[in-house]
């Protein structure tokens, strides 16, 4: 016995009923809690320890010094992969995650967050 | 002959060559829109209102970009195809009767509609010529695929399209168009039905369609193609199907006639008509693109020969029929 597939009704009612795309640029998505975006860095916080830099899978987090015994990390995001290890190895919290993901840019500098121009 | 305003007119700007490219592009726009629709996503709709302006769009950034031509490329003939096929389809589209009356006057004779099918063949075949030129493994898989579709579908296209000839015992278009009390779709539905199929062949759009198959072989005999003539082939293609749909309406579903208005310019009534048919046509095989599969090229052939071949000689058979109860009896 043939069967008539399903498909062709289901073709022409969907016609009618609302497409299921979502239009990104003007209709952003809600992010959930605990999602990992761009780096927020809390510099009063900061003790200078390194853990972040060493503890980092890509080794995105480059420690420079800032004055006269002071290191500060510097995040590049280029090679960063957002697992937020550094988050959780940091001893005084630190580095927090924000909801911010739309990061694209078309200068390398945007990429650097907490860069030594910025620091002093 | 006198070059009068009135037939420069209807020659360049309506019912000519800038309201046939227009009328391709909305064509394009509304198998777009339809299809995505169809497959539950938007389609065109930030450029211009619902995305009406997306396919001039696509045409001016076309024209932007790099000419190449390939090194090992038959030059002329890479050049020419495309420019070709594109005179070609405009040519053919110029004879058909859109608002009623014909375009060129004292073109139309007795043969018209073996002139029409003959040059579309003809413009078809450029494009295998422009996939050949290119010298390129994906163009000639493209392009001898396209030659094998076209020794499939060709013959039952011819039968399809002259059982409305049969019919009304004429070749000429006008004839055929002024003929339709009843539009032939109600008398003859198998032809028609067969005739949109076959449509769908010479197209190349599901389940035919393989020659230019995207997932397969890059963009089959468009490979090569950048730029200018890129844009060519495109709007060959977009008169391509405007050509065929407007034989479809032609012949089966009763030209560019409505119910009778009485007031304001028949010529415009007639295009209104006209287009609102072509729309219809274009709906209808948007569906049959969306639900089908592709089929392999050897199964395309088994089909051509095993089926729709012998359907033809057996709708040829019934129309005979049908005329013969329409005459006599």
């Amino acid at each position: 016995m043939i069967k008539i597939s399903p498909m062709l009704k289901e073709v022409i009612t969907q016609v009618f009923r609302r497409p299921a795309t979502r239009k990104y640029p003007f209709v952003k998505p809600k992010v959930p809690e605990g999602f990992r975006g761009m780096h927020i860095f809390n510099s009063e916080l900061c003790i200078g320890c390194g853990l972040c830099a060493r503890d980092c899978p890509s080794g995105a987090i480059e420690m420079v010094n800032v004055g006269e015994k002071k290191r500060r990390p510097v995040f590049h995001l280029d090679l960063c992969i957002f697992c937020f290890q550094c988050a959780e190895s940091c001893p005084r919290g630190a580095i927090k995650s924000s909801k911010v993901f739309e990061l694209a840019s078309k200068n390398k500098s945007a990429l650097i967050i907490n860069s030594p121009k910025n620091l002093e | 002959m006198c070059l009068s305003f009135n037939f420069i007119f209807r020659l360049l700007i309506f019912p000519g060559f800038t309201f046939i490219f227009l009328l391709s592009m909305l064509c394009d726009w509304i198998e777009r829109k339809i299809k995505a629709r169809m497959q539950n996503r938007m389609g065109p709709a930030y450029t211009g209102p619902a995305g009406i302006l997306q396919p001039m769009a696509d045409l001016i950034k076309l024209l932007a970009k790099e000419d190449i031509v390939p090194y090992t490329a038959r030059t002329l003939l890479y050049k020419i195809a495309p420019l070709i096929s594109f005179s070609m389809f405009m040519l053919t589209l110029l004879i058909i009767p859109i608002d009623g009356a014909e375009i060129i006057p004292g073109f139309s004779f007795e043969g018209d509609l073996i002139l029409i099918l003959s040059m579309m063949l003809i413009a078809n075949f450029f494009l295998f010529f422009a996939g050949w030129s290119s010298n390129n493994p994906f163009s000639t898989i493209g392009s001898t695929r396209i030659l094998t579709q076209i020794v499939g579908y060709d013959i039952p296209m011819f039968i399809f399209a002259l059982t409305p000839a049969f019919l009304t015992g004429s070749l000429s278009i006008s004839t055929i168009v002024n003929a339709q009390r009843i539009p032939f779709i109600l008398l003859i539905p198998w032809a028609f039905i067969l005739f949109v199929i076959t449509l769908q062949a010479e197209l190349e759009k599901d389940p035919f369609d393989i020659p230019h198959a995207e997932t397969e072989i890059v963009a089959g005999y468009e490979t090569e193609y950048t730029g200018r003539r890129l844009a060519f082939m495109k709007m060959s293609k977009d008169l391509q199907m405007l050509l065929g749909v407007a034989l479809v309406v032609e012949l089966f579903l009763g030209g560019a006639y409505g119910p009778a208005i009485v007031f304001g310019s028949s010529s415009l009534w007639n295009t209104l008509w006209f287009t609102l048919k072509v729309l219809f046509i274009i709906v209808l095989m948007e569906y049959l693109t969306c639900i089908f599969a592709r089929l392999r090229i050897d199964q395309v052939v088994i089909f051509n020969w095993k089926t729709l071949l012998p359907l033809s000689l057996i709708s040829l058979v019934a129309s005979v029929l049908i005329k013969m109860v329409m005459v006599g009896g």
